[in-house]
């Protein structure tokens, strides 16, 4: 089990302010249920209809990239959730 | 092969050159060489309205070609709303044609003694007279344009002005395909100035890449990558309209002409509400994946019958948030007077709020309110033909208004340009984008609200942000080269942007490459304003009204002076343009 940082950010905190968690898994998807364990109100803001809603990038690298939600995860891995801003 | 064409409408004469490749290399096209021909063209004693500023349309390397999201089309000039750089870029269906004809360039100078409209095509410009034309709405005067050219040539699109244009509205923009605009900085009033009503173009040209196997296999990608984009779902099921309920969320939304950053009644603004009550079917912009266009209509009350593509966000804020018209159907129907009479959304939507704040002052002779639709929606016809004389006088943009109604410091703009609906109390990085960008408050330069809102930057934190600021202005910059749709920049990022302008061009920059070349173009158009005396104490600066006031909701939220002086140092530094003037030596009004 790696023990990953996730990064929060306002776009799906809010009205909170950013935050990070610190989260252990052995693949990406491990993490990010594991972050929405341990704050459940993020749920409806990272999964839409049952599908992901939300960008995935580690460590920078978009995990669609890499190797999708199943990749695993190495400690001190940075998983950021992005989420899906369809502005001007 | 030709690909700069000019037409001097005082002499009536048109002439074909080639672009020197350096130029191109040096530029890439769109924003960059329209920059170069700007600064280079138009000189610091020419008066915005005058026959010697130019219109400068340009097109990039992926116009026309099957690149997804290399649909739209650019305008340079300078801009009688702030006397300073102007620039748009519009989408629909013009920019293939435009391309299609070979030009790269199209720039127009000189004023025609009497109304005029041009068609552009592989053989260069015919100037038309547009009997019949002058006076019509833009979508009267785009439907009959066309349809003087569409049985020869079945491709033809158009673009053109309204009666802001026509009345030399400060705000006035240029119109295609009814919905889609040129809008920003008042290129509709240049247009009007030079008696040019419209421009048809038509074409037949190949437009390739210089490496084609490799530009059709980035295209691929493409598709590939926004296959299960979230950011694509989200344009497709909502478009821009996503954004009332997200950037509510995070209370940056400018509500009550800009006193605070929450509207609690927000719902009928949302994209549920849209979906509910309004959504006919979305649209493209071709060749596109993403589906952004929505298509709505109202069924029922005072505009039932009313169909247009939109509103987006940005005139959901300027009329449901800052003017407090928390109505759907009503925003729908003031976005449809902006587009038949051809004005800017965001700058007519701020100012009929500050007409608000200006009636409830007792500054004017006018009754007008939060929350008044039929009130707005008869101002605003009122500026934008300029029939009154309150009409007349705000038509002439919120520099003269806040200088004759003693607004300065209240009056939220920068350099003479509204905002977009993003508070930069809440979002400061967007302080830094409002208060840098050459054409004024803009968002588009950097997107920068997705930075912050997607964690790449703390919303609060202004110490070090002009690195990240600057790094997706750069990238930015080069999708305005090529021009990208904005929507696009998920999908964009350097190694694919870097790949795109080398298959188009055939060169072999790198992204530090691409960086050096968006520094040249975006320094340009900060020399342009250099030249007319814009300085960063006179020109760079947000208003007391937001920088001394906190938002005025449960966070009360604050952005002062020193945070923005920072942020702009930093810039600065980071851009090579040594120390900004940070003392008002002049005063800051429009030349």
């Amino acid at each position: 089990m790696a023990k990953v940082r996730v990064r929060l950010p306002l776009g799906v905190t809010h009205p909170h302010p950013q935050r990070d968690l610190e989260c252990e898994g052995a693949t990406v998807e491990d993490v990010v249920k594991a972050a929405i364990a341990a704050e459940p109100r993020l749920e409806p803001r990272i999964y839409k209809d049952g599908k992901l809603y939300v960008g995935i990038f580690v460590n920078d690298r978009n995990m669609r990239s890499l190797g999708g939600f199943t990749m695993p995860v190495a400690d001190g891995d940075v998983i950021r959730i992005v989420p899906p801003i369809a502005g001007g | 092969m030709e690909d700069l064409l000019r037409i001097d409408l005082t002499t009536r004469t048109v002439t074909c050159n080639t672009i020197a490749p350096d130029l191109i290399s040096d530029y890439i096209g769109g924003k960059g060489i329209g920059t170069h021909y700007l600064l280079s063209e138009v000189g610091p004693d020419v008066a915005p309205l005058s026959p010697a500023n130019k219109l400068i349309f340009v097109n990039g390397p992926i116009t026309g070609t099957t690149m997804f999201g290399g649909n739209r089309y650019g305008l340079h000039f300078l801009s009688p709303l702030t006397g300073g750089y102007g620039e748009c870029t519009s989408g629909g269906q013009v920019a293939p044609q435009f391309a299609r004809t070979g030009f790269r360039v199209v720039i127009i100078e000189g004023a025609a003694d009497a109304p005029v409209y041009l068609e552009i095509s592989e053989n260069g410009a015919q100037i038309h007279p547009a009997d019949g034309l002058w006076g019509l709405d833009t979508y009267e005067a785009e439907a009959a344009i066309v349809a003087r050219h569409r049985e020869r040539w079945p491709h033809a699109q158009a673009c053109v002005i309204g009666p802001a244009g026509e009345r030399l509205v400060r705000f006035a923009c240029i119109e295609n395909n009814k919905w889609h605009s040129l809008g920003r900085g008042g290129s509709g009033a240049v247009m009007g100035s030079k008696k040019l009503k419209g421009i048809v173009f038509h074409g037949d040209r190949k437009v390739e890449a210089a490496r084609p196997d490799k530009f059709k296999a980035l295209v691929k990608d493409l598709a590939a990558r926004a296959k299960d984009d979230p950011a694509v779902a989200a344009y497709r099921r909502g478009g821009t309209v996503n954004m009332v309920r997200l950037i509510n969320g995070v209370n940056a939304f400018p509500t009550r002409y800009w006193r605070k950053g929450h509207l609690d009644d927000f719902e009928p603004l949302t994209t549920e509400t849209m979906i509910e009550k309004h959504l006919e079917h979305n649209g493209v912009c071709p060749p596109c994946l993403l589906q952004c266009i929505k298509h709505n209509v109202i069924r029922e009350g005072p505009h039932a019958g009313l169909e247009i593509d939109g509103p987006e966000y940005e005139t959901l804020y300027v009329f449901g948030g800052l003017c407090e018209i928390v109505d759907f159907g009503q925003v729908m129907h003031l976005n449809d007077i902006c587009d038949r009479l051809g004005a800017d959304t965001m700058t007519a939507g701020n100012l009929c709020a500050l007409a608000i704040e200006a009636s409830r002052r007792g500054l004017i002779d006018l009754q007008l309110d939060f929350g008044d639709a039929d009130g707005v929606a008869a101002f605003l016809e009122s500026m934008c033909l300029r029939d009154s004389a309150l009409g007349d006088l705000f038509a002439e943009g919120v520099l003269t208004v806040e200088r004759e109604l003693g607004l300065e410091g209240v009056a939220v703009h920068v350099k003479g340009m509204e905002p977009a609906g993003y508070d930069p109390r809440a979002l400061k990085g967007m302080g830094l984008g409002f208060v840098a960008t050459a054409r004024g408050a803009c968002h588009l330069r950097a997107t920068f609200y997705k930075a912050e809102l997607a964690g790449f930057s703390d919303p609060q934190v202004v110490e070090g942000k002009a690195a990240t600021y600057v790094d997706w202005e750069d990238r930015l910059c080069i999708m305005d080269t090529l021009i990208f749709c904005r929507f696009y920049r998920d999908l964009v990022p350097w190694p694919f942007i870097t790949a795109v302008v080398n298959a188009a061009l055939g060169t072999d920059y790198s992204s530090d490459d691409l960086h050096a070349v968006a520094n040249r173009i975006i320094t340009e158009s900060h020399r342009f304003n250099e030249a007319r005396g814009f300085t960063a104490a006179t020109k760079e600066r947000l208003p007391s009204w937001l920088t001394q006031r906190a938002t005025d909701d449960d966070l009360h939220q604050t952005l002062d002076q020193g945070q923005m002086d920072l942020m702009l140092h930093e810039y600065y530094g980071l851009r090579g343009w040594g120390e900004p003037v940070l003392e008002a030596t002049v005063g800051s009004g429009r030349p």
